[in-house]
């Protein structure tokens, strides 16, 4: 059983926050050598967070962040021995930005040249051995892959390759449907037969899940390739008006697919339109408001998380809310309209939005129903000049989705909001005359039944022992506890835009045909984090079985989430603390089964947390693994001796082992 | 030669009760169907298809909205002709009988089809629009049994 790919997702995606941190403990050694000295404790934290580093890097598969972050320790380990030393703070400087360039690499399966240069230039101050070969730069990378044979495919043609593995995605588990149901009818004998085909569809919608995935990264070219052109664009049709333009953009290596990129061209250059004849003043104009004579458009493409952001901004006048409101007036609008509505209006024309004879939202209905039409949305947001937002999300070509179960129906949601899955006891959050509540770090977090944001009936079940709870995110740090009947499963699936209903904008991202042939709607996050609640009352859930509640204890949080996605894709509720004193907390608090403890950590390291378990009476027979990267006999001994049930090395990681462990050990 | 628009316009006819007596001489112009707000006849040239369909309910919508289908490898939002009487069930609705807008992707739920009638266009028009958040059908005559005949606005 391996984490899921959307947990794995997740994982690198606190991995590349997290990795910053360690990079500022280098930044900081550095910061200290420039200014002539360095101080000991300076040097240990950044051999520390190297060493941290390195331990997540090999989780990973990043091999050559990992053999960077060795090289890097050696490095200083040998600090006061190597020559010329005013070169330290250049040694650090190349190895920070060695290995953020390795990691920003890793993160887009892609291997960095300058990274491996700085390897190898590491390796002849240190006097390494040099290796035959570079490590690995991330999972999956081989030697095929650095020599990958080049073929001509129509994007039509890997278009409807994508949409067919997605047709044949959602069968195998309405295969699977069928064979549970099946099974329940069954005689012993059947039973097992029927049990080894349901196993047979489960890696078949396994396969065919990877299969879309794999296709779908076919379709995917850097945004340059296409948005490149509209630079010579921008400067040329400025020209012609008399203006001077920069054309910058940003996230022009950001890899999207071709069919999007294609359909974005025409609202794009509309919108750059819009903003050279409109937006952008004329250079003396711009000089007499005390702006510079050449105006800035800027197109930045980025993605975040399944979301891809393409953003169009200038500096120029942006648009007159006066104007705007006497137009809408006349053209029996309502002129009361937030702005960001008006803008949309048909019929806005030009002349009137902006004063000197120019202005919005000329076509920018058109641009709005073509970018919806692409499964889009697009906002307009006011600044120094004018903004616009254009967002989707991958849904077009496969999106992971989880379902859950409420008011007896089916929902999904993208996961790329789900930032985890609670399974709270009822212990462990209070209940108010308006339903339940979490107590987080002294803040107090409304838990909302999804039925009352859709206003559905809620089912009647008795008092639950313990609450599912979906914990929702927004990019933009908004979040919201809601809680479902049931979460059911994670599915990849292939969404469409679904437009013209009564019902409310912004409700559904996109609907699809589930495993059972009906129409399975997905609902938008950033609306369910907003929307009021529809009914008062506390929601009721089934009573489910308890799983084992394991504590993971690391100061990695790359490490704890890679370890939680892991155990609870085995059915293991997961509690996390990030050094020995937290544990200890968490203990007190918490009835855990099972500890899965790090060595190396600040305040109480594993060793001393081992040691106060075993001290204590009623946490004393609790099962303690060391996962660990100190490899040394005597180290291992000490930990076993010391009481630890399980000793593991994360150099020799293997979930299967874990896992084993823990069956084992429960 | 496959002809998708005469496979269409076939389905719609068998998917509708025989034609009303009298009408056989002239090709069937409009299909007949009842809601709870009474008898209309919409022309057939305006649907792309007519068929008994599951439709999933989407939270939060107002009642004249039913839900959404999936019909010829589309997704469809459905709303009510005409609204029945009583308080809908919650969850996946049994089948409705919908008729589906040519070039609108609007589905309209009806109660009941009761056939394909053959009208010619010689009543006065009343011009009228069917009711609110239906402005694009109007209500073209009525027929003397208070069978309204709808057209349907570009």
């Amino acid at each position: 059983m391996k984490p899921s790919e959307a947990a794995r997702k997740q994982v690198l995606q606190s991995f590349a926050l997290e990795h910053r941190d360690h990079l500022l403990r280098l930044e900081a050694l550095e910061r200290e050598l420039e200014q002539g000295g360095w101080e000991g404790d300076r040097l240990a934290e950044a051999r520390r967070a190297l060493h941290g580093l390195k331990g997540t890097a090999r989780l990973l598969n990043f091999g050559l962040v990992e053999e960077l972050a060795h090289r890097g320790e050696t490095l200083l380990l040998r600090f006061d021995q190597l020559p010329q030393s005013e070169r330290r703070a250049d040694w650090v400087r190349a190895l920070r930005d060695a290995l953020e360039d390795s990691v920003a690499a890793a993160l887009q399966g892609k291997r960095s040249a300058s990274a491996e240069r700085t390897y190898r230039q590491l390796g002849d101050w240190i006097e390494a051995e040099e290796e035959d070969e570079l490590p690995r730069s991330f999972e999956g990378e081989s030697e095929g892959d650095r020599q990958r044979q080049v073929v001509r495919v129509q994007v039509q043609q890997l278009e409807s390759l994508i949409r067919a593995s997605g047709r044949i995605g959602t069968q195998p588990f309405a295969l699977q449907a069928g064979l549970r149901q099946l099974r329940a009818q069954a005689g012993p004998l059947q039973s097992s037969l029927i049990r080894r085909l349901e196993r047979l569809a489960g890696e078949m919608a396994h396969s065919t899940q990877e299969l879309r995935e794999e296709a779908r990264q076919l379709l995917l070219v850097p945004a340059r390739d296409l948005l490149g052109g509209m630079s010579s664009q921008a400067r040329d049709l400025a020209q012609s008006l008399g203006k001077s333009v920069d054309f910058i953009l940003e996230g022009g290596e950001t890899l999207v697919e071709l069919p999007l990129l294609q359909a974005l061209l025409d609202p794009l250059n509309h919108l750059l339109s819009n903003a050279l004849h409109h937006g952008l003043e004329l250079p003396e104009e711009r000089v007499r408001q005390g702006k510079p004579e050449r105006g800035t458009v800027c197109l930045r493409v980025v993605r975040l998380g399944e979301q891809l952001v393409v953003q169009i901004r200038d500096d120029g006048g942006g648009l007159n809310r006066e104007v705007l409101m006497e137009r809408a007036r006349a053209l029996g609008v309502d002129p009361e309209l937030p702005s960001e509505e008006l803008v949309f209006v048909d019929g806005l024309s030009s002349q009137s939005v902006v004063g000197r004879g120019a202005g919005r939202g000329v076509g920018m209905g058109a641009v709005r129903s073509r970018v919806v039409e692409l499964g889009g949305s697009i906002r307009w947001s006011p600044g120094q000049g004018s903004t616009w937002e254009l967002s989707f999300s991958s849904g077009a070509w496969g999106i992971q989705i989880l379902t859950v179960r409420c008011g007896g129906r089916e929902f999904a949601l993208p996961t790329r909001a789900v930032v985890r899955l609670r399974y709270l006891a009822l212990e462990e959050v209070l209940r108010g005359p308006e339903g339940f509540y979490l107590v987080e770090a002294g803040e107090r977090r409304p838990i909302t039944p999804l039925s009352r944001l859709l206003n559905l009936k809620e089912r009647e079940a008795g008092t639950p022992d313990r609450l599912r709870v979906v914990e929702l995110g927004l990019p933009d740090g908004r979040s919201r506890l809601v809680q479902v009947e049931d979460w059911l499963d994670h599915l990849s699936v292939t969404l469409q835009a679904m437009q013209g209903g009564g019902w409310p904008d912004g409700l559904l991202e996109g609907v699809y045909v589930s495993p059972g042939g009906e129409v399975s709607m997905v609902l938008r996050p950033e609306f369910l984090v907003q929307e009021q609640e529809h009914r008062p009352g506390p929601s009721l859930t089934t009573s489910p079985a308890t799983p084992p509640l394991i504590l993971l204890v690391d100061d990695s949080q790359t490490t704890r989430q890679m370890t939680a996605a892991l155990l609870q894709s085995g059915g293991y509720e997961t509690v996390e603390a990030a050094d020995g004193t937290e544990a200890l907390s968490v203990l007190s608090a918490r009835k855990v089964a099972l500890v899965v403890s790090d060595v190396q950590m600040p305040l109480l390291d594993g060793l001393g947390l081992l040691q106060r378990i075993r001290e204590r009476e009623e946490w004393s027979e609790i099962p303690v693994i060391l996962l660990t990267s100190l490899a040394a006999p005597e180290e291992q001994k000490r930990g076993l001796e010391l009481g630890a049930d399980a000793y593991l090395l994360k150099q020799t990681f293997d979930h299967r082992r874990l896992m084993d462990a823990i069956q084992r050990l429960l | 030669m496959f002809d998708p628009e005469e496979i269409l316009d076939r389905r719609t006819r068998e998917l509708a009760a025989p034609v009303v007596a009298g009408q056989e001489l002239r090709p069937p112009s409009h299909i007949l169907v009842s809601t709870g707000q009474g008898r209309f006849a919409i022309p057939i040239g305006e649907l792309q298809g007519a068929t008994r369909q599951k439709i999933t309910p989407v939270p939060l919508s107002p009642p004249s909205w039913l839900g959404i289908t999936h019909y010829m490898e589309s997704f469809w939002p459905v709303r009510w002709l005409g609204v029945p009487e009583g308080e809908l069930e919650e969850g996946l609705t049994a089948p409705y009988f919908v008729l589906f807008l040519r070039g609108r992707k609007l589905g309209l739920a009806v109660e009941r089809h009761l056939g394909l009638i053959a009208l010619g266009d010689e009543h006065g028009r009343e011009d009228g629009p069917l009711a609110q958040g239906l402005e694009y059908l109007r209500v073209a005559w009525t027929l003397s049994d208070g069978t309204l005949v709808l057209e349907v606005q570009s």
